[in-house]
């Protein structure tokens, strides 16, 4: 019954907006959540995986880049670039001090994935599909969140501390599975709500002029940054409450 | 079931690489951009508790010294007291030493200038009388009109000498008993 009235509503919504702007919208909407898969060694691969790699791939070369030249020549006062990156490692390290012996790892665990969510929406502004406009993008940083999770738990409560948490209370084996597909679902349907809007507004061509500007800003900027603080900040507190 | 059948494109390997792709961005940026900035943080941070540690170092050793020096003061300013003290108390000796010398001297001088005048006294009466005898033998003479040889003289003179040495024998033993009072 439910699922018929959401269709109902679906094919109405489709067909109004197909009145009014034009027939771009569906096209525009299935380019976004299904795209053309593209080759990767013989591989279909859904095209988020290049702008992964693209996005590791820039990250790498700027941080290379900026261990050799901006680096060696850090003052005791800080300023400009050095100023902004100080700030994100001590705002990450400080995000990951009350995990103690694990900080040293998810400092940078946290730090990395917030840089790599924010790169890769802000990407989009340059015509470029979000990595996390696909599940297996989110749903390998949910699992990767959910190993660390348990690694650091393990490490720090050993099997048996780690068990106890699960026979002592049985629900706590549902609200940790419910971990990597909770961060991974945010993360997809915010990036890809986002994107979708975005494809939205270029379909139709009256709409191709001054609103992108707003659009692209609410939905692209502001998601990239808090999705990037949101999964980074869950992340520590799921790890946090993992070595408690 | 291929990647297209699955709902949303699910794709195990997809996720693999992902998570691969993920791992090797994590190690990257760790190695060469977290690390680092880390340690120099963590360096600077260090210099900074290092040059607090030795500001409160130095800080102490100054109130140290500072109230070393306020213990010298002080000790110096009693020494100085002490000294004056003492100074002043020898002073006041010496000054009574001085004076004791002063009323001795003095004492002396007069004990001197009596004896000195008791003599002259001694001196004078013993002149005058003599010159009483020779008056005296002089105003006889005349009285008698004639020489008189030196027994007679002697025989008139004599008792008159003896009276008068008599009564001024007396007279001066009473003097006598009037200086030794005064001189008590």
């Amino acid at each position: 019954m439910l699922t018929m009235l959401a269709s109902a509503f679906t094919d109405f919504f489709a067909e109004s907006y197909k009145e009014a702007f034009g027939g771009g919208m569906s096209e525009a909407v299935q380019e976004a959540i299904d795209p053309e898969l593209v080759d990767f060694f013989g591989l279909k691969v859904n095209p988020s995986l290049y702008s992964a790699f693209l996005g590791t791939a820039v990250i790498l070369i700027a941080c290379v880049v900026i261990r050799i030249f901006v680096i060696p020549k850090f003052k005791k006062q800080p300023k400009g670039l050095q100023l902004l990156l100080e700030g994100l490692v001590g705002y990450f390290d400080k995000t990951a001090s009350p995990l103690k012996k694990q900080a040293s790892f998810v400092g940078p665990y946290i730090a990395t994935a917030a840089i790599f969510i924010c790169l890769t929406t802000l990407a989009e502004l340059l015509g470029i599909r979000p990595a996390f406009a696909s599940i297996n993008t989110c749903l390998a940083f949910g699992l990767s969140t959910f190993f660390v999770i348990n690694y650091c738990g393990l490490r720090e409560k050993g099997l048996f501390g780690r068990a106890k948490r699960y026979l002592g209370n049985p629900i706590n084996i549902i609200t940790d599975l419910a971990v990597p597909l909770s961060l991974s679902f945010r993360l997809f349907g915010a990036i890809m709500s986002g994107f979708i809007i975005v494809e939205l507004v270029y379909s139709v061509i009256y709409l191709s002029f001054v609103v992108p500007a707003v659009v692209s800003v609410i939905t692209t900027i502001f998601h990239a940054l808090i999705q990037s603080f949101l999964f980074a900040t869950l992340s520590a507190i799921f790890i946090g409450e993992a070595v408690e | 079931m291929t990647a297209a059948d699955m709902p949303l494109g699910l794709n195990v390997i997809e996720i693999l690489l992902h998570i691969f792709n993920f791992i090797v961005l994590i190690v990257g940026v760790r190695f060469l951009l977290y690390k680092p900035i880390k340690k120099f943080m963590e360096k600077r941070a260090q210099g900074y508790a290092e040059e607090e540690a030795d500001h409160v170092k130095k800080k102490e050793e100054a109130e140290k010294l500072r109230a070393e020096a306020e213990n010298k003061i002080r000790e110096a300013e009693a020494k100085a007291l002490k000294i004056e003290d003492d100074a002043n108390a020898n002073a006041m000796k010496e000054a009574d030493a001085i004076i004791e010398n002063a009323r001795k001297d003095a004492k002396e001088l007069i004990a001197r200038t009596e004896a000195d005048m008791a003599a002259k006294e001694v001196r004078e009466r013993a002149a005058l009388s003599r010159e009483v005898t020779s008056l005296a033998l002089t105003m006889s003479s005349k009285i008698l009109e004639r020489e008189v040889n030196a027994e007679d003289n002697e025989a008139v003179i004599a008792p008159l000498i003896e009276q008068f040495r008599a009564v001024h024998g007396s007279q001066s033993k009473a003097d006598d008993g009037v200086s030794v009072k005064k001189k008590n």
